[in-house]
This record gives structure tokens, C-alpha cells and sequence, in this order.
């Protein structure tokens, strides 16, 4: 927890971070195709998202340089995705 | 200063290994008895003194009186050590905590650890303990009654570098930002913090040139002195100047 606050803090104090929330698996649900509902994204999905920051980045090389000191890299196959929300 | 539990975790195993290159290694529980005693003693002395000016040579001069006077009481020294020891060393009682020995005892020490009579899973213990001084540290927590006092600035530095995480979050400024990165540098040290500094780029504000020279200082003087005057071109007041030039004065 101390390494994510530190890491955001990071981002935080370059006034480059917009916003971001952890993602519990409480109550969590995915509804599929036909509405179906099934409990939590566990099953025979590979990947779960554990949560999602927002940044405010020049470049997608700067948003990846900001994504590489995320704290969940240090589990063997985690990752994080880098996306563009705003242009220009 | 160093915090105590550091201290103790470096010199645990230099001084045991010392003990029983010169006792042996079958003596390993007395040598363990004495380190420990000594630092105890070390514990409760300096919680109520303050750390003595030269702590490392405190430890190894109470170490050595609380050698010699085993060596007078005890039995073992007649039965067992007297076999081991020439007639050289007889006379001259004294530890040799010389640099030099510290590093052949320690050597010493390791091989008698990884020795293949000792089960590995003992090994692994062994190792854990004697050369990297884990355990020490309950010892140090029982007598440092307040242990704020030692590691004080360590816990306040990390609480309020958390504070300012959560604030910048909320509400970014530049003075924030300085702040937590002061912060930073007091918590996980200075590298850690020139490196988040850089990244700041809050170019036309005094306080971050200050803090960039107070961060290089006593890491890249030259660099600190180029940061602080930068600040004092920047800097309004007679009284920042004179803040400044302060710290010119001590690099």
C-alpha cells in the first residue's frame, strides 16, 4: 500500500495526476453477452483489472515511464495498460 | 546517526565472529552470552545517556572487558581453551578487533557455518542469526523503551510523506510538492528523493532550487552549490538570502 501512495504520490507531486481507484473484487460482477451474470471476473478469464489511474502525460513515452513504477510489475505476469483518453 | 537496531546488526556479527575465532567454535553459546550481555548493556546505556561519540568503540570496549573477565572466572578456560590457545596467546588476553581480524573471523565464521555436518535447514539458521544478526533486534526493542526516540524522525518522516501523497492527490501545489519530496528524502533517503526532485521542474521558484541544494549536499557539493545559487538569484527577501547563503557557508 505505502509503495502504490508513494508511486502515485510521485505522479501526484509533478501535478500530473488527474485521478485513480483501486479495484476491490467485493461485490464485483460481469455481465456477458444475453445478460448473463456471473459473479466477480474469475473463472476462466486470464486477466482481472485491479484498478486504474489516470495522468495527465505528454507522450505515450511519458505515460509509460509513469506506468513502469507501478508496484504491481514486481508480480511475475502482471501488466499495465497504457491508454490515451484525451487528444492533443 | 545511525538508528540502534543498524548498529547492533553490523557489529552482532563481526564481534561473535571474533569470539570464536579466538574461543573456538564449539564456544559459539558463550560467545552469543557475551555479545549479548554487551548489547543489553549497550541498550540500556544509551537509552538513558544518548549514544556515546563513538559507539562502535564502546561496544568493543565492553566486549573485551566482558571477554577477559569470563576467561578469569570460568572453568572452560582451563579445560578447554588452554588446549587451543598458544602459549602467545595466553599472555596477551585482549581481543584483536583490528579490521583485519574482524574480516578473517567473520570468513572463518561462514565457513563453520556452511560446514556439511550442519544440517542445511541449521545452516540457513545459523546463517540468519550469526551473520546477519536477525534476533538482535527483540533485544534492542525490550530495552528501547520508547523507540520513537531513536527511530522518531524515520516514523514522522514517513507518516507525513504519506500525508502529502494523499494531499497532492487531492489538491496539487508547488509548496505540496516540495514538501513531500523533503519528505521523501527524510523517509527513503536522498537518492531516492534527487531522483523524484529532478522530475519537478518548478524552475522559477526559489524553495526548489533550496531543496535541490539541500538534497545534493554531502552527495555532489558542487552540484548543491550550483542549485543554491540559482535559489539566491531567485530569491526576493533579504532574509531568504541570508537563509541561503547559510547554507552556502556549510558545504
Amino acid at each position: 500500500m505505502k509503495q502504490t501512495m508513494d508511486w502515485i504520490g510521485g505522479i501526484a507531486a509533478q501535478n500530473k495526476y488527474v485521478t485513480g481507484q483501486g479495484l476491490d473484487f467485493d461485490d464485483a460482477r460481469v455481465v456477458w453477452h444475453n445478460n448473463v451474470v456471473t459473479d466477480g471476473p474469475f473463472g476462466e478469464v486470464k486477466e482481472t483489472l485491479g484498478g486504474f489511474i489516470v495522468v495527465r502525460a505528454e507522450s505515450p513515452e511519458e505515460a509509460v515511464e509513469f506506468a513502469k513504477g507501478s508496484p504491481v510489475l514486481q508480480g511475475e505476469g502482471n501488466s499495465v495498460e497504457v491508454r490515451r483518453i484525451i487528444h492533443g | 546517526m545511525q538508528p540502534i537496531q543498524h548498529l547492533f546488526r553490523t557489529e552482532y556479527r563481526k564481534i561473535i565472529s571474533v569470539l570464536c575465532k579466538r574461543f573456538g567454535f564449539a564456544q559459539i553459546k558463550i560467545a552469543e552470552d557475551i555479545a549479548s550481555d554487551t548489547f543489553l548493556a549497550a541498550a540500556q546505556s544509551w537509552g538513558l545517556k544518548g549514544m556515546p561519540a563513538n559507539p562502535v568503540a564502546w561496544l568493543y570496549h565492553v566486549i573485551n572487558n566482558k571477554a577477559i573477565n569470563y576467561l578469569k572466572r570460568h572453568q572452560v578456560f582451563e579445560n578447554k581453551v588452554v588446549k587451543e590457545l598458544s602459549e602467545e596467546e595466553i599472555n596477551t588476553p585482549e581481543l584483536d578487533l583490528s579490521p583485519q581480524n574482524i574480516i578473517d573471523s567473520q570468513l572463518q565464521m561462514m565457513f563453520a557455518i556452511c560446514h556439511p555436518s550442519i544440517p542445511v535447514e541449521a545452516q540457513v539458521g545459523l546463517a540468519l542469526r550469526i551473520l546477519c544478526g536477525f534476533g538482535i533486534e527483540e533485544i534492542a526493542d525490550a530495552f528501547l523503551t520508547n523507540k520513537e526516540t531513536i527511530n522518531k524522525r524515520l516514523y514522522r518522516a514517513e507518516n507525513i510523506l504519506q500525508l502529502y501523497n494523499r494531499l497532492l492527490q487531492i489538491q496539487y501545489s508547488p509548496v505540496a510538492a516540495l514538501n513531500r519530496t523533503y519528505a521523501l528524502a527524510k523517509a527513503n533517503g536522498k537518492q531516492k528523493a534527487i531522483a523524484e526532485a529532478e522530475k519537478l521542474r518548478l524552475n522559477d521558484n526559489q524553495f526548489y532550487f533550496t531543496l535541490l541544494g539541500e538534497l545534493y549536499t554531502g552527495i555532489d557539493n558542487q552540484k548543491a552549490k550550483i542549485h543554491f545559487d540559482t535559489a539566491l538569484s531567485l530569491a526576493k527577501t533579504q532574509n531568504d538570502k541570508q537563509v541561503i547563503q547559510k547554507k552556502i557557508g556549510k558545504l
